[in-house]
């Protein structure tokens, strides 16, 4: 089955030390932006929180489009910031849209590339869902692509990377779905360990 | 830009598309057509598969205006750069970036400066009322914590960001949702950053009163009260006296000592010299004098915690500060990040932690 998804920052520095290829196998269908691995590497803000992040350095591959493809990226983003500069309001809160340049960034991609989007980002999950539900592949949150890549047996779950997962609770992860927690369990056999 | 769907219309008109062909190409209902040409705006898919069977770009539908929501941005010129339409523009697109923490702060009631006269003769008496207002009692130039202190008791809103190169300035001023608002580029050395604040500052005031300068004419009179705030007539006076009579060598090192010893650049103040002959030559002293001084992005981010910037941020823009707090469960990290200035240097999520305890301590 061919689900190709489009990573943003949280997801990669969440699933990167469980699962190191996930840039480098096409198995794992995974991509991301030169605009996330700017955030994640070129700034310092996540040294403190996630000091590893260097040794993955050679992990993280972002992707590089032709001409064509970012015309179209060019094309959803002037898109959306239209939507966004005209207040666009949120369906599930009744808040106005507010979406940082990278956000924005990662919404076009995935709709110019047909990816679906691994976040834990909600308002922009929310845009894009919202404003191209037609377009727009889904959203998959980092535990929900764990599972698939677990259920495929792309990786093999022991204790050591049940150790890194249990990490996502004390560095204060979002929350995953309680769907996504109990697909878990049953592939596992053990209790999702973060929040 | 405002949505504009009577174009829908028109090119309808144009092209021999009619609305039923249009509501089936992009399988909506033609009541859903109707609706966009009556004002309400298409989803994004929407909105690119109009383009797309149009042969536009989506932002053909919208009208050019610039929301009136943002202010042009005005600026006090950086030496000899000059401010072009398309730098403020940019510094308009800039702004907006804030427009959705304004729309949702009302400013309430803002302070205003009661002075007759907006002429450059009236320059001098905005000058004291400001000085006396930021309570300063002595005659001395005013520093940048006084500075500080002057635009939050007035109500204006302080955003530090580090600019664009495009934008070539120490700092502009907007009118955001009615929010008077002083952007300031981090990249600026404290000794350059008073009189384009204090300038801005005037622009503010001059904000609540019903325009009757051209642009240049408030640019020289925002510049004049400016300079008559941050070099009372006395202060010239006893430097003019200091260095009367002394060779030039020694004059430039008087002038130097008295700049170093106020925080100010040089250039300012030897403008105002009535007896200095020569009032070129001060750049190399001012090069020199920075390198005593941080900018204010260095101050800032001193200790690059996320408890001590929130804290310096606080003293420098409380207000600003405020209306991101009530913000915090609103809008992404990124965001905030973004609002904050974070980049390179801190955590959004720890910055906001701080924003938090900060909020629960007070």
């Amino acid at each position: 089955m061919i689900m190709e998804v489009l990573c943003d920052t949280c997801s990669i520095l969440m699933l990167v030390r469980i699962t190191p290829q996930m840039f480098l196998n096409q198995d794992y269908q995974c991509y991301t932006i030169p605009e996330v691995h700017k955030e994640i590497y070129q700034t310092q803000k996540f040294k403190n929180k996630y000091p590893w992040r260097n040794d993955y350095k050679k992990n993280i591959k972002h992707l590089v489009f032709p001409a064509d493809k970012k015309l179209l990226i060019n094309e959803y983003l002037s898109t959306i910031n239209l939507l966004l500069e005209n207040h666009t309001i949120n369906e599930n809160n009744g808040e106005l849209f507010d979406l940082s340049y990278i956000d924005r960034v990662v919404i076009a991609t995935a709709l110019a590339c047909g990816y679906k989007i691994c976040s834990t980002d909600y308002p922009l999950l929310d845009f894009a869902e919202q404003q191209f539900p037609d377009d727009f592949q889904g959203e998959v949150l980092p535990l929900g692509l764990l599972n698939i890549w677990i259920g495929k047996k792309l990786i093999s779950w022991d204790k050591e990377l049940e150790n890194v997962l249990s990490e996502w609770k004390t560095q204060d992860e979002p929350s995953q779905t309680a769907k996504d927690k109990s697909t878990y369990r049953r592939l596992t056999g053990k209790k999702y360990p973060g929040s | 830009m405002a949505w504009q769907g009577e174009k829908i219309r028109n090119l309808s008109n144009d092209k021999k598309i009619n609305l039923k062909t249009i509501a089936s190409t992009l399988k909506v209902s033609r009541q859903a057509v109707n609706d966009w040409i009556n004002g309400q705006i298409p989803k994004g898919q929407h909105l690119m598969r109009l383009s797309s069977l149009f042969e536009v770009t989506p932002a053909y539908f919208f009208s050019d205006d610039m929301p009136l929501s943002v202010s042009v941005p005005l600026h006090r010129k950086k030496g000899t750069t000059k401010i072009t339409e398309a730098t403020k523009q940019e510094a308009q697109q800039f702004a907006k970036e804030y427009e959705i923490l304004f729309k949702a702060n009302d400013p309430g009631l803002v302070p205003v400066l009661r002075v007759e006269g907006i002429e450059e003769r009236s320059a001098d008496s905005w000058a004291q009322k400001l000085r006396r207002l930021a309570g300063i009692e002595s005659g001395n130039p005013i520093d940048y914590d006084e500075t500080f202190d002057l635009l939050n008791k007035l109500g204006i809103v302080i955003i530090f960001r580090d600019f664009p190169t495009s934008i070539k300035s120490y700092a502009f001023y907007c009118k955001i949702h009615n929010h008077r608002v002083v952007f300031i580029n981090n990249s600026t050395n404290i000794l350059d950053l008073i009189f384009p604040l204090l300038h801005e500052t005037v622009h503010a005031l001059l904000d609540e009163r019903e325009r009757s300068l051209f642009e240049e004419e408030e640019e020289t009179f925002c510049d004049a009260v400016a300079n008559h705030m941050q070099f009372p007539p006395a202060y010239v006076k006893t430097v003019d006296r200091a260095i009367s009579g002394c060779a030039k060598p020694v004059q430039v090192n008087k002038i130097k000592d008295f700049s170093s010893e106020n925080g100010h650049a040089m250039y300012g103040l030897v403008k105002l010299l009535p007896k200095l002959d020569y009032k070129k030559g001060f750049a190399g002293g001012d090069q020199n004098l920075r390198k005593d001084y941080h900018t204010i992005g260095e101050i800032l981010f001193k200790e690059q915690e996320p408890l001590d910037y929130i804290k310096t941020l606080n003293t420098f823009t409380p207000h600003f500060l405020e209306m991101v707090t009530k913000q915090i469960d609103k809008v992404s990290e990124r965001r905030i990040g973004e609002w904050l200035n974070l980049e390179n240097i801190i955590d959004a999520r720890l910055a906001i932690d701080a924003l938090k305890a900060r909020s629960e301590g007070s």
